[in-house]
């Protein structure tokens, strides 16, 4: 409701040395308040309810003409920008953009995973001394990570152009598009749920791959091929939680954000830096672990042993990137 | 899509309408023309009181301290005399347009 208060003080600026501006602000916040209620009362969350009644709002300068009032024209050139309208054809597009993103998701997160899992399997035949299967590894590596960019990259460019209209300042939709956005958010919820039950299920289940070999003292060679497995699950259920995730995000994103003033943009904006900062370190961090795990593999011939790296280094990047989230979420309150 | 310049030059019409069924207040205006149409047109809070400013100046509406709504004191707009002769002539304007606009109307 603030939000709502703070809008229309902003947009009658220019009308309130006038008597019936005055009015005519009184009663519309009272519309506007009613409405609002009315919105929250039919389950339309704040933001939402914020951002149909704002959407629903106008032109104040109509409003200005009606009262023979002229209004300055560069006078709020360097006021805040006030939220903009995304309109229902511009949301479709965002929303078909992230669902094109997430779709690449689940076919580019497996390529970065099934490299390494390549070169952990290929160290088996490379055992007896030879270093061919290694390098072939590595190429296979290298090809599958070329091939997930490929497939990433278009998808992060159609996304990244909506970033502008979506982190630039705030925006607001209409009840078209929230109506719209919140059905598709709902159908597609169930979905997301089931993704998210198999996705972690599958993972835990792959741990098997690893420790039975181990229990059963199966030997070296079957641990290997423990992790080459685990990683390949890992991979695919990853792949599937962020497809499920970012599908999801689509719409539920389009409706989180809408109605959100300057506020709500620094903060979406600290957010990113910190996704970005992630991104950044998520660049050089894993070709160092993949070069550590193959400098001890090879320098030590312990086998057995250094695929442990793989967890750990998950572990401790985790941690990197929830403290850096966290982070940045504390920094702005 | 509905086009802003046709819809305009009926806006008053639209809320004399409303008008007409008795005294009211701009909210309940504003969701009387969304009733009526079914959710397809949703009036901008400044094309309502845009409106009303317009046509108390053209006195063919008059507004009034009403009953207190959510605890807010209401302004009431009632049609005048002059306000019913406005909407009829622009109901017999309307059902003029209408039959020469149709005539090229083919698809």
């Amino acid at each position: 409701m603030e939000t709502i208060k703070n809008y229309l003080d902003n947009m009658f600026a220019a009308l309130l040395t006038n008597e019936e501006g005055r009015r005519l602000k009184t009663e519309m916040l009272s519309n506007m308040e009613e409405h609002y209620n009315e919105l929250k009362a039919s389950g339309h969350s704040e933001n939402e309810a914020v951002g149909i009644v704002i959407s629903e709002f106008g032109n104040i300068e109509e409003l200005a003409k009606a009262m023979n009032v002229t209004l300055p024209a560069a006078a709020d050139a360097d006021k805040k920008p006030p939220l903009r309208h995304l309109d229902y054809d511009t949301a479709l597009k965002y929303i078909s953009a992230k669902q094109d993103y997430a779709k690449a998701l689940l076919r580019g997160v497996p390529c970065f995973i099934c490299g390494p899992a390549a070169v952990v399997f290929l160290t088996i035949p490379a055992q007896s001394g030879n270093p061919a299967p290694i390098l072939i590894g590595i190429a296979l590596l290298l090809i599958l990570v070329a091939i997930g960019v490929a497939i990433m990259y278009p998808a992060v460019m159609k996304v990244g152009e909506f970033d502008q209209m979506i982190y630039g300042g705030g925006y607001y939709i209409d009840t078209k598009t929230a109506e719209y956005a919140k059905e598709l958010y709902n159908s597609e919820k169930p979905r997301y749920a089931r993704t998210v039950i198999a996705g972690v299920s599958a993972i835990i289940i792959s741990v098997l791959a690893v420790v039975a070999p181990v229990l059963l003292s199966l030997g070296a060679a079957a641990v290997t091929v423990g992790v080459a497995v685990l990683m390949i699950i890992v991979a695919f259920a990853a792949a599937f939680l962020a497809k499920a995730a970012f599908f999801l995000g689509a719409s539920g994103d389009l409706l989180q954000n809408s109605g959100r003033d300057l506020l709500g943009y620094q903060q979406n904006a600290v957010m990113n830096k910190g996704d970005r900062i992630t991104g950044v370190i998520a660049s050089f961090y894993w070709p160092i672990i993949v070069a550590a795990y193959l400098i001890w593999s090879f320098g030590t011939g312990d086998w057995v042993h250094s695929w442990i790296i793989w967890p750990v280094s998950g572990l401790v990047f985790g941690a990197i990137s929830g403290a850096i989230g966290a982070y940045f979420h504390t920094i702005n309150k | 899509m509905i086009s802003s310049e046709v819809i305009r030059g009926y806006i008053d019409t639209m809320i004399l309408c409303v008008l007409l069924s008795g005294e009211n207040y701009g909210y309940e205006i504003g969701r009387r023309i969304r009733d009526i149409t079914d959710d397809e047109y949703s009036i901008k809070e400044t094309t309502l009181y845009s409106a009303f400013t317009r046509m108390e100046r053209a006195g063919l509406i008059e507004s009034f301290p009403g009953s207190v709504t959510y605890g807010k004191p209401r302004t009431y707009y009632r049609l005048t005399e002059t306000g019913v002769k406005f909407y009829k002539e622009k109901c017999s304007e309307w059902a003029l347009t209408q039959k020469i606009i149709n005539k090229f109307i083919k698809e």
